[in-house]
């Protein structure tokens, strides 16, 4: 079954952690997650279209709303992957992926 | 003597005025060597993970990695400078426009833009767990500044709830067209009168001569257009935007 992945980037720790793995059963989108009901709520939100007063809604068109949240989870805190099948999933079992280090030069 | 005039005490204790003391926050992030450097490995738009002597940390975005990034790096920090002018300094994390070596092109500069990372954030809460002066600040802030993609991009910073906002990621702000405007919290508050602190902060702003303070970060149509949006505000006095 494929799926996407939320993950938090954790500065401090230098990892991008997952908080949630999201995939469509039956007619809605379902969470894993250890803290589901938190992320249903912050993520599971309408998403506003290009069209003004329009929003894609996770319960009307579970595949249009992730792949509309796919495009706008691409920020600085919060990331999605794009959809992948669970036995090609690049994130961990451990949920966590450390960032790379990169030479520190300012130049 | 200059620097001395401009101190002032609060409850006996000589402080920086804010802006004094965030130019120079500026200046060390502008200037200071990376202790270390890292990259997140996934992400459309990469974010970089810096660290600077004395442990302040930062997270840069590159202007050479993701779609239009000189454009977007540029924005990240115009929305910092809004920020500031309108007073707003708790709202927005201290950016600035720098050079440094290209994590995909090695031995290459690029522009990266380099904001303070918030400490211990809660990522995206709900409206609920904010306070409501945030709420309206962050309104004013979008209308002020387009912002386009304003559904996931907050931050709640502890203690809370109701956690301080932090709004993040305005790489594609600054829209020309009112009908851009893509905000939770604008919609939250359309159509209603502003506050009288925002609009003296929207005063403040306006004051802060913006078209130079923006004029090398924004390009002259979308600078055009924040300031016919702000004067708007002011005259209309309700959370709105000129059309189209």
């Amino acid at each position: 079954m494929a799926h996407i992945d939320i993950l938090v980037n954790d500065y401090p720790a230098a990892i991008q952690r997952r908080v949630a793995s999201l995939y469509i059963q039956g007619d809605r989108i379902e969470i894993e997650s250890e803290e589901p009901e938190v992320w249903r709520d912050r993520l599971l939100r309408p998403i506003p279209t290009e069209e003004p007063g329009v929003a894609t809604d996770p319960d009307d068109n579970p595949e249009a709303f992730l792949k509309a949240l796919i495009a706008r989870l691409q920020g600085s805190y919060l990331v999605a992957t794009d959809w992948h099948p669970r036995r090609a999933c690049p994130i961990p079992e451990s949920g966590v992926v450390p960032m790379d280090e990169l030479s520190s030069r300012s130049i | 003597m200059g620097r001395r005039q401009r101190m002032r005490k609060r409850a006996g204790v000589v402080v920086l005025p804010t802006a004094t003391a965030t130019s120079g926050l500026e200046a060390y992030l502008q200037l200071a060597e990376p202790t270390t450097r890292h990259r997140g490995v996934h992400g459309a738009h990469p974010s970089y993970r810096i660290l600077f002597p004395g442990g302040v940390l930062a997270l840069a975005k590159p202007a050479d990695e993701g779609g239009d990034g000189e454009r977007r790096v540029r924005h990240e920090v115009a929305a910092w400078k809004v920020a500031q002018g309108l007073g707003w300094t708790d709202l927005v994390g201290t950016t600035v426009l720098r050079q440094m070596e290209s994590g995909v092109a090695p031995s290459t500069a690029t522009t990266f833009s380099v904001q303070v990372v918030w400490p211990a954030p809660i990522d995206n809460p709900d409206l609920s767990q904010l306070r409501d002066t945030d709420i309206w600040r962050a309104a004013a802030f979008d209308a002020v500044t387009v912002s386009t993609d304003r559904s996931h991009n907050w931050l709640g910073v502890p203690p809370g709830p109701p956690y301080q906002l932090a709004l993040v990621d305005h790489g594609d702000a600054f829209a020309t067209t009112s009908s851009s405007i893509s905000s939770v919290f604008f919609s939250e508050r359309q159509g209603q009168p502003l506050p009288d602190a925002i609009r003296q902060a929207l005063e403040l702003l306006r004051e802060s001569d913006p078209q130079r303070v923006l004029s090398s970060l924004l390009e002259q149509d979308r600078l055009d257009a924040m300031m016919v949006r702000i004067d708007h505000l002011l005259s209309t006095r309700i959370l709105s935007l000129p059309g189209p």
